[in-house]
């Protein structure tokens, strides 16, 4: 028998080496499912992906606006996200966390891009980019807005994405883009400008 | 003619990004112009219109399958997120990656291409506290040996530099936990070595903080600082906090032997504070009994106990980790002892907290020490054991089993040179000449047993003196000094070397703030100095209170 030496109560930890209970993953709380995830289970990759996907699909699709690319990105953010959830500490939103992910590699995308059409090798393929005209635009519900936005030229569709839909600062966008404050400034006016245009069209 | 504002300034004043005077402006002009008031209303429907877009958009085709068979295949996910658990003190994430790789662990081959990073992360997993964790059926470290028996020996030719650091962190691992501490030290310092090719902080942390820890087991306390120096600036640059945390913990022990008391006790509390966020139940405990150590060594038993008593709980969640849980019950079983020693002498302070006086405070030390005993019985934990029979000598001594008390004092000086541990070797030699003295101090005995009691204290003292001045535990050194003192007035009548002894104790004790049982020990001496002649017999503090 333990002999007991006027035990004080002490400290309410779980012992760290409980064996977790299994629990199915699409029925849990935010908490317990990221635990799962963290410790890689499948069902709860998935669940977490199928929960999030939306969000950081919709920043990338507006940002590179073509959809193929998008629905790579889309792969390579949740990639991200798992190889680094173990790392998340719950200190941001989870969801914060997945979309900042997700704008950085739409962002790091459109760099990408530049790059490339700076070196002169632009693929036609690469498209948006000198202002594709939207198409098909009739009453202008959400979808048709999207599509508007989706045509503006790369720097002005980033700057409205950002701040006007995502809620960026121009000072954010300014230092996550490495561009001066007054030029993300300009592009975001100039865009909102010619989409109050395209809308009247 | 009307000049109309520009459209794009009319978007950032209908934004609020137009300041000052540009704003003022602007909001004059629209007073006036019902042209730009309706651009202005239509901006604002547009910014409304975006704003209320929805947060979520559906891609065009599942992408799951492909995400889950590219994961399936990332082997590299699974241990980079080991590694983050691990270094941030994450234990349950930890452990459930860790049973998700047991499979793989236990057929590892020399040709997995993950083989020593996987066997790299399960050894430091298994040092947060697992050695004895049941894995497919054996302890963790009995899958690590067998595990690692399996990869090639060095000098590892053909291996990627990588692959090499890695299996240097379990051979030095294995090293700490066959007490092969000078094998550890060289592998720990030949990672560091590498320090060009290891790009990754944990691995460099984890070893700075190896190193120091082994060096702190074999007592050399000033390499240790060096290293868990270096290892707190690298994990506070890499922003890993509850790995600096961790060696925080380590840092404050070597600030308190070197009486640097409240220095430890706030770094202590600091690391407690980060740990807390996590469940590291293990290094919890470890702060509440380093704490306790401190309370004993500033004299203060009772608060002490209580310590060690908090820190057994919280031990007792570690399953798989006992040796630390005896540790503590040892240590309790000791301050329990010293505080029995206290009450009997009349000397109960405010500090003395919930002790029962007339108590079975003697009784608790015996029960923590037979739980103690029996963890150790099933480890290899030489120390540990000779710690047992250490505290048990004094028991023994107090209820007057003289012959007992010595031979578990001899006993524990056995283990220390079986496991050639010095730290051991002079805990059990002091502890020889402290039960002959106590002895001949209650019960003067036969005369020809005094001349043979006179040369085995003498060669005892003199070889404990000889083996501390090879460590820096100056806390022993001054309690051995303290007990060289005692016998060479009591057994030899050498004044002068008495006197040497005393004021190098009292120096040294001065220095690290101690007010415990080697103070009380060391004003037994300055009494005995102080009374008219050499022979004058005064038994030590306690046992002359509790037999009158």
């Amino acid at each position: 028998m333990r002999p007991s030496y006027e035990l004080t109560p002490v400290l309410g930890e779980q012992s760290p080496q409980t064996v977790p209970s299994q629990t199915d993953p699409a029925g849990c709380s935010e908490s317990r499912l990221i635990e799962l995830v963290q410790s890689q289970d499948q069902r709860a990759c998935e669940v977490f992906y199928e929960q999030h996907k939306g969000l950081a699909y919709a920043v990338i699709v507006r940002l590179v606006a073509d959809r193929n690319t998008a629905d790579d990105l889309l792969q390579e953010t949740f990639l991200q996200v798992f190889r680094e959830i173990a790392r998340f500490r719950g200190a941001a939103a989870v969801d914060t966390w997945i979309y900042r992910i997700a704008r950085n590699v739409a962002l790091d995308e459109l760099q990408k891009r530049r790059r490339r059409r700076l070196a002169g090798l632009a693929s036609v393929s690469v498209e948006s980019d000198d202002g594709r005209q939207a198409q098909g635009v009739g009453a202008f519900e959400a979808s048709a807005l999207e599509r508007l936005v989706e045509s503006l030229p790369s720097r002005q569709r980033t700057a409205v994405v950002l701040h006007t839909i995502h809620g960026l600062s121009f000072q954010e966008i300014a230092d996550r883009c490495r561009r001066k404050l007054n030029t993300v400034k300009s592009d975001w006016s100039r865009g909102a400008s010619t989409l109050r245009k395209l809308r009247q069209k | 003619m009307t000049t109309h504002i520009d459209p794009e300034q009319i978007a950032l004043y209908v934004d609020g990004a137009l300041e000052g005077p540009s704003a003022r402006a602007v909001s004059e002009h629209l007073k006036g112009c019902p042209q730009c008031r309706a651009d202005q209303g239509d901006t604002s429907r547009l910014l409304a219109d975006l704003a209320a877009l929805p947060t979520s958009r559906e891609p065009t085709r599942d992408l799951w399958p492909g995400i889950a068979a590219t994961l399936a295949a990332d082997t590299d996910t699974i241990l980079a997120n080991l590694r983050d658990a691990i270094g941030t003190r994450q234990i349950a994430t930890a452990t459930r990656l860790i049973d998700g790789l047991l499979d793989s662990l236990r057929r590892l081959q020399a040709s997995d291409p993950n083989a020593s990073a996987l066997l790299n992360y399960f050894a430091q997993w298994m040092d947060l506290g697992f050695t004895d964790r049941d894995c497919e059926g054996m302890s963790a470290l009995m899958l690590l040996r067998r595990s690692f028996a399996r990869l090639p020996r060095h000098p590892w030719l053909g291996l990627r530099g990588t692959d090499i650091v890695h299996l240097r962190m379990v051979e030095g691992i294995l090293a700490v936990y066959s007490e092969d501490y000078d094998n550890a030290i060289r592998h720990f310092s030949a990672v560091i070595g590498l320090e060009l090719d290891v790009t990754d902080a944990d691995l460099l942390v984890f070893s700075e903080w190896a190193l120091a820890r082994a060096y702190t087991r074999k007592g050399q306390y000033t390499k240790a600082i060096e290293h868990v120096e270096h290892a707190l600036a690298l994990a506070d640059s890499a922003e890993r906090s509850e790995m600096a945390a961790a060696c925080a913990v380590l840092k404050a022990w070597l600030l308190f032997q070197t009486g640097k008391n409240d220095e430890a006790v706030a770094l202590l509390n600091l690391a407690e504070a980060v740990l807390r966020e996590t469940d590291d139940s293990l290094s919890l405990a470890n702060i509440g009994s380093a704490l306790g150590r401190i309370e004993r060594r500033m004299g203060r038993y009772g608060a002490s106990a209580r310590l060690y008593v908090e820190s057994i709980e919280q031990y007792r969640h570690c399953k798989h980790r006992r040796n630390h849980l005896a540790r503590a019950l040892v240590n309790l079983a000791f301050v329990n002892r010293l505080l029995a020693v206290r009450v009997e002498s009349g000397q109960r302070d405010v500090d003395t907290g919930d002790a029962d006086p007339t108590g079975d405070l003697r009784k608790q030390a015996a029960q923590a020490l037979d739980e103690a005993e029996q963890i150790y019985g099933a480890s290899r934990d030489g120390r540990g054991r000779g710690m047992v029979l250490l505290v048990r000598a004094y028991l023994e001594m107090d209820a007057g089993h003289w012959s007992r008390a010595e031979f578990a004092a001899a006993e524990a000086y056995e283990l220390g040179r079986r496991c050639g541990d010095l730290v051991l070797k002079v805990r059990a030699r002091v502890q020889q000449c402290r039960v002959v003295h106590t002895q001949r101090q209650v019960s003067q005995g036969d005369p020809l047993k005094a001349v043979l009691d006179a040369e085995s204290v003498d060669a005892w003292i003199e070889e404990a003196m000889h083996l501390v001045a090879t460590t820096e535990l100056e806390h022993l050194r001054a309690n051995t000094l303290t007990w060289r003192g005692i016998t060479r007035l009591e057994y030899a009548d050498q004044v002068a070397d008495a006197h040497a002894c005393c004021d190098q104790a009292t120096q040294l004790l001065q220095t690290l703030n101690a007010s415990d049982y080697a103070l009380d020990e060391l004003r037994l001496l300055e009494a005995m100095l102080g009374e008219a002649g050499p022979f004058a017999r005064r038994p030590p503090m306690g046992l002359i209170n509790r037999r009158r």
